[in-house]
């Protein structure tokens, strides 16, 4: 009965596995970047261009207050949460807000709803999510030049949002996806390999009873999270269609130079962009080969494989294939940005010929940039450490991780995140468990930092302080879909069968976890 | 105020290689005619494509708060011009935090000269 009940949840975790899209198509849609000059299909500035003005007048999503929304509903699909921790910088923070305010004054249509958050992430390209919010990197801010720089960013990423970019391709949908959700598969696994229905008092509940044998192979895979998550993010969440790369690209600088700012720094932007990627193949190339050995060898402990002959495509396929997908589209689009850049320039010397002679603000940003060099010291530090960690070299992890450690920022999940993977790889587990007690706000956490916290709390029966960082965890990611099926357990466990069950319900609108969901839901009621 | 420095080092020290090896240079002009300007990047005059020396001209001085450089011609007098109107071999780049580094604040080499992380040979990897 027992292996009875461990195959049906295998086989849910398997059967969410093969519900991703399949990465056929990659190449014809990469072709689709090969970016061409979009402004001479109109003529004029495309901020006037009917379409523009027909979205300004039509804002189909407007929320009750009347602001423009990208995505109904505030639930973020668990494959476009961001995926690192937000830094606490709150000066920076109302810098950026400030520039964005700026660039926003130039949109005529609705006011729109979206917030700048500074993520954890020395990848070089800002990205914005479904329900507005721009996610701003460390890497971005540690090499932009000058105000009209981060100008451009912010201008280019709400061009998506106003120009209602979210629904992608159906192929990059099926990357971000799949790529996503192999990365959170293990620790899925490992939550489900140790969940059985038991008998409790009359009633039939969820019981969770962890075992040692997935733990080390976890603790493995989350050493190369932070950094793959972050590459993953800069591949995937950055990856539009060639339309509207090129639309936002346009809209981008004709609300960037109303705002006063020099058209010029667009092409700076994405020059660096060019610089950050071809500096990036070979890291990306590098890790993702050693993340996709540590998930296959974690595939492997759970017996995983064993079973895929009830499937489609063994989950190892899956992952080669997810993988190869990422390597394929990074290195096809090498180039595009640098033809974005000479695009842009024609445009400009179309439309805005007295503006080319407006040189960047240099000043301003570099002057904010120095009086928080211990912000970003601290987490160039953190960076370096994981860096260490996934080249196996704890010793100098640890060094470089205590370094990060200042006032500014020892407190923020990001920093503790480090040390806290550098202790596990140490086996220091209570030296590992204890940098999560100094976290001071939940909220800034990646969802690798949650999920590990949470595991944390559940295998020590503490099911109320992982309720409590579950909540946490939905707020601050917009989503409910990463932690429910843990929620579920932890509900019943503290007696709140009700709501467990509710929780299940709830998780059948995810595609991911919907197989896992069901099994419980019917062996709950089978009982 | 010692570690200060140092970390300013490391900072400066993240200026990809590159741009310490090859001479900068004019790769393509954009624009036909091209725009002639004067050191304050006040416009001068015009010169067609085929009075400027052919591309891969070397760069002798550069201004980066006015974006201009400064080319000489083959009569040996120089010209300034907007890079906005030129693609050069050297263009804006990011620091990844994963080149090379200098590490002195937490580990001197034997020699007492500053040791290096190798995260240069992570970023080298092609």
């Amino acid at each position: 009965m027992k292996s009875g009940i461990h195959l049906t949840v295998y086989t849910a975790v398997l059967l969410s596995l093969v519900a991703c899209k399949s990465v056929e198509g990659l190449r014809s849609s990469v072709t689709q970047f090969t970016t061409s000059e979009y402004h001479s299909s109109f003529d004029g500035k495309y901020i006037q261009h009917d379409e523009v003005k027909e979205l300004q007048k039509n804002a189909p999503q407007a929320t009750e207050s009347k602001q423009v929304i990208a995505f109904s509903g505030l639930n973020v699909p668990a494959e476009k949460i961001r995926q690192t921790s937000l830094v606490h910088a709150p000066e920076i923070n109302a810098y950026l807000t400030s520039v964005l305010d700026k660039i926003l004054a130039g949109w005529e249509g609705p006011p729109v709803k979206t917030k700048v958050y500074i993520t954890n992430s020395f990848t070089f390209g800002p990205f914005v999510d479904p329900v507005g919010n721009i996610y701003f990197p460390l890497g971005a801010l540690e090499n932009v030049e000058s105000e009209d720089e981060i100008a451009s960013l912010l201008a280019h990423e709400i061009s998506h949002v106003l120009l209602q970019h979210h629904q992608r391709t159906e192929v990059i949908e099926g990357h971000i996806e799949q790529t996503q959700f192999l990365a959170k598969t293990v620790m899925l696994a490992s939550v489900a390999k140790d969940t059985k229905v038991i008998k409790n008092a009359g009633n039939y509940d969820l019981d969770y009873k962890p075992s040692k044998s997935g733990e080390q192979t976890i603790m493995k895979s989350s050493v190369y999270s932070y950094l793959i998550s972050g590459l993953t993010e800069s591949v995937w969440n950055t990856a539009w269609a060639r339309n509207q790369e090129d639309q936002a690209d346009v809209l981008g600088l004709d609300l960037l130079v109303k705002a006063g700012y020099a058209p010029r720094s667009a092409g700076h932007t994405l020059q660096r962009l060019s610089s950050f990627q071809q500096q990036q193949d070979g890291i990306l190339d590098s890790y993702l080969s050693e993340k996709y050995e540590t998930l296959q060898t974690a595939f492997s402990t759970f017996d995983l494989d064993t079973l895929s002959a009830e499937l489609e495509t063994a989950p190892n396929e899956l992952l080669a294939s997810s993988f190869n997908a990422a390597k394929t589209f990074f290195e096809s689009t090498h180039l595009s940005p640098e033809k974005r850049d000479l695009a842009l320039r024609n445009y400009i010397r179309r439309e805005y010929q007295p503006e080319v002679r407006r040189r960047p603000n240099t000043k301003n940003w570099v002057e904010i940039r120095q009086q928080h060099e211990d912000l970003l010291g601290g987490y160039r530090y953190a960076y370096q450490a994981s860096m260490a960690l996934a080249d196996k070299d704890v010793a100098k992890a640890e060094q470089l991780a205590l370094l990060s450690l200042n006032q500014k920022v020892q407190n923020q999940p990001g920093i503790r995140e480090a040390l806290f993977n550098v202790y596990n790889q140490k086996g220091q587990r209570t030296k590992a468990e204890q940098q999560l007690s100094y976290v001071q706000d939940w909220t800034l956490a990646s969802p690798e930092l949650f999920a590990s916290a949470i595991k944390l709390h559940m295998d020590k029966a503490e099911y109320q302080r992982a309720l409590d960082l579950i909540g946490k965890a939905e707020t601050s990611l917009f989503s409910q879909e990463p932690f429910v099926v843990e929620k579920a357990i932890a509900l019943s466990k503290t007696g709140q069968r009700d709501k467990s069950v509710n929780a299940l319900q709830n998780c059948l609108q995810f595609e991911s976890k919907k197989h896992l969901c069901e099994s419980y839901l019917k062996q709950l009621s089978a009982t | 105020m010692y570690r200060k420095s140092l970390k300013f080092l490391a900072f400066i020290c993240f200026i990809p290689c590159a741009f310490a090896t090859e001479p900068l240079k004019v790769v393509e002009y954009l624009t036909d005619p091209i725009e002639v300007l004067d050191a304050q990047a006040n416009f001068i005059s015009h010169k067609t494509q085929a009075e400027l020396p052919k591309p891969g001209v070397v760069v002798t001085q550069v201004n980066e708060d006015l974006d201009l450089v400064q080319i000489t011609l083959a009569d040996g007098s120089v010209i300034w011009i907007d890079k906005f109107n030129l693609k050069l071999n050297q263009e804006k780049a990011v620091k990844l935090p994963c080149t090379e580094l200098m590490t002195s604040t937490f580990k001197e080499s034997s020699d007492g000269t500053h040791g290096t992380m190798g995260f240069g040979q992570k970023c080298k990897r092609d």
